[in-house]
């Protein structure tokens, strides 16, 4: 899907470029990387593992700063900001969803997903609480530390804690993972709900073909650059160009 | 966390030893001298040697196995992991002991060769030969430095041995809210053995006279062992853990504070922070609070009476020789301003002189001495708490020991019986103001070196500027003191980089470096004053408890206690639990602080890759 010229975008790269390592171990995760990606659009990042995907997400994040290249958040060239700046940019713009959850697990799940609205001096907004909770059914887990749940109550709770914030931007890596088909069915549903109705732009890294279906655009990555993309993808179109990526013939 | 214990142990050990460095040689003159000392310790002093060893090595290991329990939350527990690829727990423990061994053993001769060094330095520096002073000192950093082996070991193997649960349960342990310390129903068990050891030293004492034989003693002796026992295990298993919840409290109403100031990131992550007490903050305030215990139970005063600080020593003659001539000629000595003679016997068995002097001659120069020896006729006031048999010569027993916190020598009123128990002379020499310490030593040697073939010299020091022991002077207190906030930076970093995953989250998710900082700098410096505040009122307390009672079990044996609460609460060295509390705090928060504030930035994503840091931007 080609980029209409008029169509705001919500994040952009150029020469995004971060390395690992030193000398023989040096490992380029993202090798001058340019990219667009439109505002009001699902966007699926997939590719094999260890190409650097997650290390993309980071960058747009602005949870890593590149080696080489900039990032623009909805116009602000975050690679440029200052710490504060950043946080800001982090707090109130971009949502995430790490790969790891990353709970605080001293914390429970309603603690966890309201914390993002204390960090940033937020107004607490209780219907949109219960939406969230109802929408990713975590309602009996509300008081529960993170030990105490699966791994995919865990991750519906990190994504409500990315979504409480009511983001602009939402990146997630992997969010899907842990859930069985129909809870990710589901989130996928809302999220591409949210980018059509709220213009909200998500970018999620998954490995789910299903998944990335749900998406406006996939992009395929591999060996830390963008190797192509599929519009208007169908899980069988997305393991189509995840195959000529590989070179399989099916 | 494994380094950090081992910079504790191999400071810990360093600060004791520390205390058995000749600081003061200068001013030593004959209660140095190495003659006095076989490198070989007697089987009474050895066994001194060990009890010490033993205590010390206990509560060092109560401070390790919380510092070794510190780690990355993000990281999983090794032993857990092993133990979920098969490793069995023997296999576990000996991989543990091995490691506590050679960590020990490395810091610790470090420790050993520095303190010697310093000892040696000090000899050479003040024109003493080398290894010529306080050879008891050797021994006893020996002692000290083999505890601290121990106490590192022993950490080691209980941290392998504490398996709890499944591997899974353990990988998942450090979210867990963290238990309150000992359960009540063991609280109440070890205070009720506590309160019963108590209770049959006190009985002992007031139902038996003085010495009522080696059994009666005995008994005291172990009930008195068992109340330390007790009280240490009453301080580790509730005081401290109590100040885990105190520390959480104390944070919530911190992050509500700054909060109400305007400050709301600072609050939020503060609230954050201190949610339920994370597992490295708890043990954080164990190892604080148990250090600081540590400190103020055994940095202690000596209760009882003390000499003039104008008393200098003591010169013993004899054999035939002429008193008047030799009181004159130690007058003659520039800075002397009185000489007392007093005849005084020697006790071979014990290495004890008791001086016979009538209290009205010391009242001018030495008035609380002469008011003990007046207050009880009979007694002897003697340094070392001891045995009225230790002080006996003959017919002449004393009928019971007054404390004296700087007596070398015992002091008894002058009867006849002492008079011909005598078979030396004291010469009590006291000084000026502004006398020059190291010219009367001088001329105190010369006065010895020139007394003629037929009589024999000896002199004794006060114990105050003597060298060794647990309660020295404020130099050794101070180095000590310095040398343990070594371990306290080490713990100071340890906790933020064990927090580095949390700090990484809450950047992601807006919290700035600055609110951050603030925060933790806000976090350890009210964990550190609460751990180290209680710590230093429960070290206070049990020396209080344990000085009564070890007054109560020596009662046994003739020492006299006017007052036991006095005694117990003299025994509290409040300068030096102040200096520590103040200085602990200080250093534990200022270190961090300056972690917090200092560290090298790392983004989010790279220190939870890494967990490298506490601070994430």
């Amino acid at each position: 899907m080609d980029i209409p010229e008029d169509q705001p975008l919500a994040l952009r790269a150029r020469g995004l470029t971060k390395a690992y390592g030193r000398g023989a171990a040096r490992v380029v995760a993202v090798d001058h990387v340019d990219l667009d990606v439109p505002s009001g659009v699902l966007t699926a990042v997939m590719g094999p593992s260890g190409s650097g995907k997650t290390t993309l997400v980071h960058l747009l994040a602005g949870l890593d700063r590149p080696d080489a290249g900039d990032v623009w958040v909805g116009g602000e060239r975050i690679t440029a900001m200052r710490d504060r700046e950043l946080a800001r940019v982090r707090g109130r713009i971009v949502g995430f969803v790490f790969q790891g959850f990353n709970l605080l697990q001293t914390m429970t799940a309603r603690e966890n997903i309201l914390l993002p609205l204390r960090l940033n001096a937020l107004p607490h907004d209780e219907d949109w609480l219960d939406s969230l909770v109802t929408m990713l059914g975590i309602g009996r887990e509300l008081e529960r530390r993170p030990y105490e749940m699966s791994g995919g109550q865990q991750q519906r709770v990190a994504i409500a804690r990315a979504l409480i914030t009511r983001p602009r931007i939402v990146l997630a890596d992997e969010p899907t993972g842990n859930l069985d088909t129909h809870a990710s069915a589901e989130i996928l549903a809302h999220l591409r709900q949210s980018c059509r109705e709220l213009g909200q732009s998500v970018v999620m890294v998954t490995h789910d073909p299903t998944a990335a279906s749900y998406a406006g655009r996939v992009l395929l990555f591999a060996d830390g650059k963008v190797a192509g993309h599929v519009t208007d993808p169908t899980p069988d179109a997305v393991l189509a160009g995840l195959d000529a990526l590989a070179g399989v013939e099916r | 966390m494994r380094r950090t214990a081992a910079i504790i142990a191999g400071a810990a050990a360093f600060a004791f030893m520390l205390l058995t460095v000749p600081w003061n040689l200068e001013a030593c003159v004959a209660g140095c001298a190495g003659e006095e000392t076989s490198l070989f310790p007697d089987v009474a002093l050895l066994r001194v040697y060990l009890v010490e060893a033993l205590v010390l090595a206990t509560i060092l290991a109560l401070i390790l196995v919380p510092v070794l329990g510190i780690r990355n939350a993000a990281a999983p527990e090794e032993s857990a992991v092993r133990a979920a690829l098969g490793e069995t727990t023997h296999a576990s423990l000996g991989r543990a002991l091995v490691i506590g061994l050679r960590d020990g053993a490395t810091a610790v001769a470090f420790a050993y060769v520095i303190a010697g060094t310093l000892h040696v330095g000090i000899e050479v520096s003040r024109g003493w030969e080398p290894f010529s002073a306080s050879a008891d000192a050797w021994q006893m950093r020996l002692v000290e430095a083999f505890a601290a082996v121990v106490a590192l070991t022993v950490a080691h193997g209980v941290v392998a041995l504490r398996r709890r649960g499944t591997p899974v349960d353990r990988l998942h342990a450090d979210s867990r809210r963290q238990a309150t310390g000992m359960p009540r129903r063991g609280a109440l068990a070890v205070a009720v053995v506590g309160a019963l050891a108590a209770g049959v030293v006190v009985g002992l004492a007031a139902s038996h006279g003085t010495m009522p034989g080696y059994r009666v003693t005995n008994a005291a002796g172990i009930a008195v062992g068992i109340a330390w026992l007790a009280s240490v295990a009453l301080a580790f298993g509730v005081a401290l853990p109590w100040a885990r919840v105190l520390a959480v409290r104390t944070l919530a109403a911190a992050s509500r504070t700054v909060a109400g100031f305007g400050a709301t990131r600072v609050g939020a992550v503060l609230d954050a922070r201190s949610r339920t007490g994370s597992r490295a903050m708890g043990r954080a305030v164990v190892a604080l609070g148990g250090l600081a215990f540590m400190w103020t139970a055994f940095v202690t005063s000596n209760p009882g009476i003390e000499q003039s600080d104008r008393y200098f020593g003591s010169f013993f003659v004899w054999g035939d020789h002429d008193r008047q001539e030799t009181a004159a000629r130690l007058d003659r000595i520039e800075g002397v301003a009185t000489v007392i003679v007093a005849p005084a016997a020697h006790v071979a068995s014990t290495w004890k002189t008791i001086v016979a002097v009538e209290p009205e001659r010391l009242r001018a120069v030495d008035p609380e001495l002469a008011e003990a020896l007046t207050r009880h006729p009979g007694a002897a006031a003697a340094g070392r708490i001891t045995s009225v048999t230790d002080l006996g010569v003959g017919t002449a027993v004393p009928t019971g020991i007054v404390p004296c916190a700087t007596c070398t020598d015992a002091y008894v009123d002058a009867t006849p019986a002492w008079e011909r128990a005598a078979d030396r002379t004291a010469y009590l020499i006291y000084v000026s103001d502004t006398a020059d310490l190291t010219a009367v030593a001088s001329g105190m040697d010369g006065v010895s070196r020139t007394g003629g073939d037929d009589a024999g010299f000896g002199m004794s020091v006060p114990a105050s500027t003597d060298s060794g022991g647990f309660t020295d002077m404020l130099l050794s207190l101070l180095g000590g003191g310095i040398v343990l906030a070594i371990p306290m930076a080490a713990l100071a970093l340890g906790v933020i980089r064990a927090g580095a995953r949390e700090a990484a989250t809450m950047a992601a998710l807006g919290a700035d470096a600055r609110s951050q900082r603030w925060a933790i700098t806000l976090e350890v410096w009210a964990v550190g004053a609460v751990a180290v505040g209680v710590g230093t009122v429960a070290g206070a307390a049990v020396r209080i408890v344990m000085t009564m009672l070890e007054r109560a079990r020596v009662s046994l044996t003739g020492v006299i206690t006017d007052t036991y609460i006095g005694a117990g609460l003299d025994s509290v060295n409040g300068t030096a639990a102040l200096a520590g509390a103040v200085g602990f705090t200080a250093v534990f928060g200022a270190v961090a602080t300056l972690g917090a504030w200092m560290v090298r930035l790392e983004t989010p994503a790279q220190a939870m890759h890494e967990g490298l840091v506490g601070v994430a931007r």
